[in-house]
């Protein structure tokens, strides 16, 4: 299967670009930041409001550019599902003639389809929050340059954890869809295998010496599995009519 | 069901009696305990719990994948994990402990002014009084460790010390779980104390403390979470906390009902960056409301200040939800109101004094006339109303729509695998009817079938492996664009 290679050029031409505007943004909080006193412990409400201000307008400017990065690889790995469900297409009567179900595998697509959107911006907030030691550290720090570098590489940081958590999070659930239809498609071929081997043995078993007396007995297994099937069939039935 | 004849007599009888046992098997009731929570998860659990048993049954088991078999174990362990978790997170003497209590209906937090939660400690619906004690493993404890250090905990590593914990770190690292099942609530408090203390050296390497309880008095299925907070200097323990923001269903914040501090704040406002878009899953409980001058009159005017803060952005968002998600409590107030038929007869005891001066504050001198005007004023009840109703029952709704779908999926397996299992029992009884003759073509189709199997499995290995390669192609594409947009 060949890479749409249109989609992602656009997708690496704006994620390569993107760059140059997250670090401006970076620069930005970083003077905002470097400008303000120190916030300690003892800090006080107006305080903590402008720092939070700052984080804030920060996360915001992330979060627009990341809309635009989590948007193209949205549209990446939808052209990538496109192409993995004509992929399983093109093998539809094989699907078909084992009851392979896509429906589990489409589930899962569904799961990383939503789980992608605002990823990159919940990371980054989560790294931009007063809980983090570093943070605390930084805007507790008298104004000059120092806080300003230390913030810059502070904000840099967080954005570069969340990508690498992006990455993660997209290989995760990659996987996971290829280890979905992986179950599905092993556990069917092998259960084919052995159902169609058990069926000849049982047969096997019958010669024209041996008829009269292994036929019953055969038939016998049979009915039982058939029996088996009806039963359990009867269950599912029952609990659709609400009667179970 | 087509009933099957035999001329031999004995094969009847037999046949016949495994047919009977097979429906006493399908008939008989299967344990739903674990499924309680919602009738309609009940009958799908109870439905795939009986298909279960019958599929692993002699005659049938020879047919059935363990995939299927893993598929359904998986479905009954959804049904059975209907837990909404509801973090309890405080600020320095915002009178957590105090809550927890509130809504537990007995002192099973301490309330003592030093700080007890080093660890998680949950809460839950059992049917016996048990404290179950996991500990941290030697990996954890020397990133706990190297947390401390890096952070300079200086009355962390004092304390430790001065408890010579050091002494007992070998035997608590990588021990197993400790269950102690407790026979009244007091001896129940003594494990929690035990446990959880600060002034016991064993708390250093207490990783979680899950508490079952007997008397419940929150909706089935509802876990009530101490824990350590988001400022704790050691930024391993903070991270604990972090994490769970983001896996709870609901996050209760204990804030002081006074003015609020930038500490407060910063508290609060951390809670709502780890809750990013869900912050409708935020309550911020103004704690301690009988410790304000006129607490009514006070309260009014506090909200008002803070909706300021709350309805802005990076938090609510919204006066609305701001307004609707912070609930004002009193849970000192309810806990002595809830008790006090125990210690009214005591009119010197601690707790008549604080009930008295609470009363005066609110201008009530016959507690008797106004304990429902009063138990109102706690807000406690429509603290578990929301609890209730907002939380639980909207998770429960969400849990069951997933439950529905990956039903349907079992069913779909379960009966595409019968179609096929009866349509092959079919022909074997066809054939073995037609004669010999008919079985050897039969058993020529088998073979053949077989061989087909055989070469289909390869092919779909093979499409497997190619699935697989190209999967990994992808996600290296993407990790190498997306990691592009940070350098």
């Amino acid at each position: 299967m060949d890479v749409n290679l249109s989609s992602f050029s656009k997708l690496m031409g704006l994620l390569k670009s993107s760059w140059k505007v997250i670090g401006s943004v970076v620069s930005t909080i970083a003077k905002g930041i470097s400008e303000t006193g120190p916030v300690g412990k003892k800090a006080s409400v107006s305080d903590i409001d402008s720092v939070i201000e700052a984080f804030e307008a920060y996360k915001e400017e992330v979060r627009k550019r990341s809309f635009y990065i989590e948007g193209a690889v949205y549209e990446e790995v939808s052209c990538y599902m496109e192409e993995l469900r004509n992929f399983l297409d093109g093998r539809a009567a094989l699907f078909g003639k084992y009851g392979i179900s896509r429906r589990r595998a489409m589930r899962q697509i569904q799961k990383l389809l939503t789980g992608t959107k605002g990823f990159i911006d919940r990371e980054v907030s989560k790294g931009m929050s007063l809980n983090n030691h570093e943070l605390r550290m930084i805007i507790g720090m008298i104004p000059g340059d120092r806080k300003e570098g230390c913030m810059e590489r502070f904000a840099s940081k967080v954005y570069r954890d969340s990508l690498d958590a992006y990455c993660r999070h997209i290989r995760g659930i990659l996987s996971e869809i290829f280890e979905e239809i992986e179950d599905d498609v092993v556990c069917v071929a092998e259960a084919e295998e052995e159902r169609t081997c058990r069926s000849r043995i049982l047969l096997e078993n019958i010669n024209e010496d041996n008829y009269e007396g292994q036929l019953e007995g055969t038939i016998a297994k049979a009915g039982f599995v058939i029996c088996s099937c009806s039963i359990l069939e009867k269950i599912l039935e029952e609990q659709e009519n609400g009667t179970f | 069901m087509e009933t099957i004849r035999f001329k031999n007599t004995e094969l009847q009888k037999m046949y016949d009696r495994k047919v009977e046992e097979l429906k006493i098997l399908a008939d008989r009731p299967v344990d739903s305990s674990p499924y309680l929570w919602d009738k309609t998860v009940a009958r799908y659990a109870a439905t795939i719990k009986k298909a279960q048993r019958l599929l692993a049954a002699d005659g049938m088991k020879d047919y059935i994948t363990t995939g299927m078999m893993k598929n359904l174990g998986k479905f009954l362990d959804m049904c059975s994990d209907a837990e909404f978790h509801i973090a309890l997170i405080g600020t320095i003497k915002a009178g957590k402990s105090t809550l927890i209590n509130a809504l537990l209906g007995y002192e099973y937090a301490s309330t003592e002014v030093t700080p007890e939660t080093a660890a998680l400690t949950k809460f839950k619906r059992a049917g016996t009084d048990y404290i179950r004690v996991s500990f941290y493993t030697k990996e954890e404890w020397a990133e706990l460790w190297k947390s401390a250090e890096d952070a300079g905990a200086k009355v962390f590593l004092e304390e430790y010390r001065q408890l010579k914990a050091d002494d007992e770190k070998r035997k608590w690292l990588d021990r197993r779980r400790i269950q102690a099942d407790c026979s009244t609530k007091k001896k129940l408090v003594q494990e929690i104390t035990r446990w959880t203390s600060s002034r016991s050296p064993v708390h250093y390497f207490v990783k979680e403390v899950e508490v079952g309880l007997k008397d419940f008095d929150l909706p089935e299925g509802v876990v009530l979470v101490d824990t350590p907070g988001l400022d704790d200097i050691v930024e391993y323990r903070s991270n604990i906390t972090r994490d769970y923001i983001d896996r709870a269903n609901a996050v209760l914040v204990c804030v002081k009902a006074d003015a609020l501090t930038g500490q407060e704040m910063g508290t609060i406002f951390s809670v709502f960056s780890n809750a990013r878009y869900h912050p409708e899953k935020v309550f911020i409980i103004a704690t301690q409301l009988d410790t304000l001058n006129r607490p009514e009159e006070n309260w009014k005017h506090q909200e008002r200040e803070w909706m300021k803060h709350l309805s802005r952005k990076g938090a609510y968002g919204s006066q609305r939800l701001a307004e609707r998600n912070t609930i004002p409590v009193s849970a000192y107030l309810y806990t002595l109101l809830k008790g006090y038929d125990t210690y009214a007869q005591d009119k010197d005891s601690e707790k008549s004094w604080d009930l008295e001066s609470i009363l005066l504050k609110l201008r009530v001198r016959n507690i008797h006339e106004n304990y429902d005007r009063l138990c109102s004023f706690t807000n406690i009840d429509r603290l578990k109303r929301v609890i209730k109703d907002d939380i639980a029952e909207h998770h429960k709704e969400k849990l069951r729509e997933d439950v529905e779908g990956r039903y349907l999926e079992c069913r779909e397996e379960i009966q595409s695998c019968m179609r096929r299992i009866r349509e092959d029992q079919e022909n074997i009884i066809r054939a073995s009817r037609g004669g010999i003759e008919e079985i050897r073509k039969k058993q020529e189709e088998f073979t053949r079938k077989y061989e087909e199997a055989k070469k289909d499995k390869k092919e779909l290995e093979a499409f497997i492996s190619k699935l697989h390669r190209m999967t990994q192609e992808r996600a290296d594409e993407l990790e190498r664009a997306i990691r592009s947009a940070g350098r």
